[in-house]
């Protein structure tokens, strides 16, 4: 059965370039049978999870690492592998604006196949050029997914995705030559061999190397700096695929540097420089959230400040560090599609929200729940995600990360307050507004239920994540696994 | 389940009932009912002794308890009663004259349901998690009755929420430290550590 993994990405591929042709005979049938494919392979990755008890490992075409190709699948893979396809089956793009030609229409689904091919493959991959191919792949899929925005006026989306585009580009350029810095020092490029032979990139050539990776990685992760494209691209495209960007690819850009870090870079000056970017991220991240004048605008910078926080989470050396930064992570990949969702209807300026509440009281109370949970307002899952990083950082005697994420708590919860006192604002009179599509509202509503089962269920779910944090920080097993001919 | 999870369980009740019953006249009267139902279920608890709740959650290594003692009790008997004496007040001409003027009646007694339900809690924190908790669903409870008042109200308790959220903060910031230095985040245990947190004689 583990062999059936490698359909994980196999399948979207090919149902990527299958998809025009079915396109052809019946649109109708080429937008089913998508999301079937999506929902079959998700059910997939969840009877691996539950036949597959231990790590394994494949070795593509039975070529043993290091030489060959491999997937190292643990329980933080299968994870990320579920992400993958339900977040997209939950983002989905359902409706098109009115006029998108059908071949515009099929383009946007392809690339989305194509993105999920991508993504999965990046949660699994066990070595780091493999781990680029995947990279650059989703890097296609996102520019054009931006590109197909369609907004007003008219050359925005293209604007956007070609300055993403070059940013992008820029970083893909860093991580290549961190990639050969790494392999000219140590003659290989699988991450368990890597981890052997870790000593050869304890020098300066190394760490620049990290740094390399680490911009060009983070250029999706939203890292600060190379995090400008951010606000403008997910402005210019729609709110779904701003969502699936936000909350699903720039977690699998941060495993990319979390897999370096761990495996490969454990040094202090490693995390240190990590700690210093995440703050400062979470700093320019919340103050321009704080300053927006469109709700789109400030979910982004919000956006870039919440990967702020999980870059210091991650920081923190050890189990902790794992179990704080995977609680981040996921906690953003729940709260932050949602608010796009959200603000579908509500992307405008933040002056029109006024009293926006009445026609979708639904969106609006999913509003409130998703930011007090992104505030750390208990019983909510943000609360004990804040909890776990602060007691990491505490544990560390980070006092100025501590002080960071505190005050930029009281700034974050400005902001979205304000948002949503506007909402309910009753003192004026507003022409009817659309409600937001039914799509949109189901969509949001699983994530909300999701969010509410953590909170009744945090003992279960935070005992599942330790195990897996505990599974990741694991160097030796992951070294015995890659390079002993597998389980 | 004993008479502090009664007690809990009752106000928590009464907070969700107000959800759906507060906008008729008969409602409002069942939900001072159920407050008056809390003062008796209060008077059963005994406040020389410390009543430790059934339920319990361990998250990571932290135990989240509630118990009442008799400073519990006391301002619980405050709290209780000034829920009851509030909501017997405007369940009557006042809720109805409220309702006619467009007011939000479901609000403002969801509200008050809630901030009686988590004043309770706070009060019976067993450990300063759970105080956390109980602290900040009284600062957001608040605001549901902050917000009645109209768009002044609505600037008001936005100035409110920033401060209660920075005031939370620093709490938080306190407990985090207490733990990184004792180790631990009960009362009791916390207690009986020999770490003086300050050598400063007065």
């Amino acid at each position: 059965m583990k062999e059936l993994i490698v359909l994980t990405f196999a399948v979207p591929l090919l149902m990527a370039f299958l998809l025009p042709t079915i396109s052809r005979v019946s649109f109708t049938l080429s937008k089913l049978i998508a999301p079937l494919v999506l929902l079959a392979l998700a059910i997939m990755v969840v009877c691996i999870w539950n036949f597959h008890t231990e790590t394994f490992v494949l070795h593509i075409g039975n070529f043993i690492g290091p030489q060959g190709i491999v997937f190292y699948v643990d329980r933080l893979a299968l994870l990320f592998a579920f992400a993958v396809f339900a977040m997209t089956l939950l983002m989905w793009p359902w409706y098109f604006e009115k006029d998108e030609s059908s071949d515009t229409r099929t383009r946007k689904l392809s690339l989305t196949l194509l993105l999920v091919a991508a993504s999965a493959g990046m949660s699994l991959s066990g070595d780091i050029f493999n781990l680029y191919v995947f990279y650059e792949l989703l890097a296609v899929a996102s520019y054009g997914l931006i590109a197909a925005g369609n907004k007003k006026p008219a050359g925005n989306s293209y604007a956007a995705a070609f300055r993403y585009l070059m940013i992008s580009a820029l970083g893909s350029v860093f991580a290549l030559l961190g990639i050969a810095l790494i392999y000219f020092q140590t003659g290989t490029l699988n991450l368990a061999h890597l981890s052997e032979m870790k000593e050869l990139l304890n020098n300066p050539a190394g760490l620049i190397a990290f740094v390399f990776i680490l911009l060009g990685f983070g250029v999706k992760a939203e890292l600060f700096p190379v995090n400008s494209w951010v606000p403008e691209a997910y402005m210019a495209s729609s709110k779904r695929v701003a969502g699936l960007l936000a909350g699903l690819v720039s977690k699998l850009a941060v495993l990319v540097i979390i897999k370096a870090l761990v495996l490969i870079y454990p040094q202090d000056e490693a995390r240190q420089l990590l700690l210093f970017l995440g703050i400062a991220g979470v700093i320019v991240g919340e103050f321009s959230a704080m300053k927006a004048q469109d709700m789109t605008r400030m979910l982004s910078w919000s956006s870039i400040a919440q990967l702020g926080l999980v870059f210091i989470a991650f920081s923190i050396p050890g189990k902790a560090g794992m179990l704080a930064g995977l609680a981040v992570a996921l906690h953003h990949l729940i709260s932050k599609p949602a608010m796009f969702l959200i603000a579908e209807r509500w992307g405008g300026s933040l002056q029109n929200l006024k009293g926006r509440a009445q026609s979708s009281p639904i969106m609006a109370a999913l509003l409130i729940l998703f930011a007090l949970s992104m505030v750390g307002i208990p019983p909510l899952p943000g609360f004990w995600v804040k909890f776990l990083l602060l007691s990491g950082l505490s544990a560390q005697q980070a006092w100025l990360a501590i002080a960071v994420v505190l005050i930029m708590t009281v700034v974050e919860t400005n902001y979205l307050y304000r948002v949503i006192s506007s909402l309910y604002s009753r003192d004026e009179q507003q022409s009817v507004t659309s409600r937001h599509r039914t799509a949109d509202t189901f969509s949001a509503l699983i994530l909300a239920g999701v969010l509410i089962f953590v909170s009744v269920q945090v003992q279960t779910v935070g005992q599942a994540l330790d195990e897996i944090a505990q599974d990741a920080v694991d160097v030796k097993s992951y070294m015995d696994l890659s390079l002993g001919g597998g389980s | 389940m004993n008479a502090l999870d009664l007690l809990l369980s009752t106000s928590l009740g009464t907070a969700l009932l107000a959800v759906f019953f507060a906008r008729s006249t008969t409602g409002r009267m069942l939900l001072t009912m159920l407050y008056a139902v809390q003062l008796v279920i209060l008077f059963k608890i005994n406040p020389v002794y410390v009543v430790v709740s059934e339920v319990s959650f361990n998250i990571w290594q932290h135990q989240l308890g509630w118990r009442f003692d008799g400073i519990s009790w006391f301002f619980a008997l405050l709290t209780i009663g000034t829920g009851f004496v509030v909501s017997w007040y405007a369940a009557g001409d006042y809720g109805r004259k409220f309702q006619s003027d467009n007011g939000a009646s479901r609000l403002l007694h969801t509200g008050l349901g809630l901030n009686v339900f988590s004043m309770l809690l706070l009060l019976s924190s067993g450990d300063l998690l759970s105080l956390f908790i109980g602290w900040e669903l009284v600062s957001w409870s608040s605001v549901l009755l902050m917000v009645l008042g109209g768009a002044a109200s609505r600037e008001a308790a936005v100035r409110y929420v920033t401060y209660a959220i920075a005031g939370g903060m620093a709490v938080l910031s306190g407990i985090i430290l207490i733990y990184t230095w004792t180790g631990s985040l009960g009362f009791e245990q916390i207690s009986t550590l020999n770490n003086p947190f300050s050598n400063i004689q007065l």
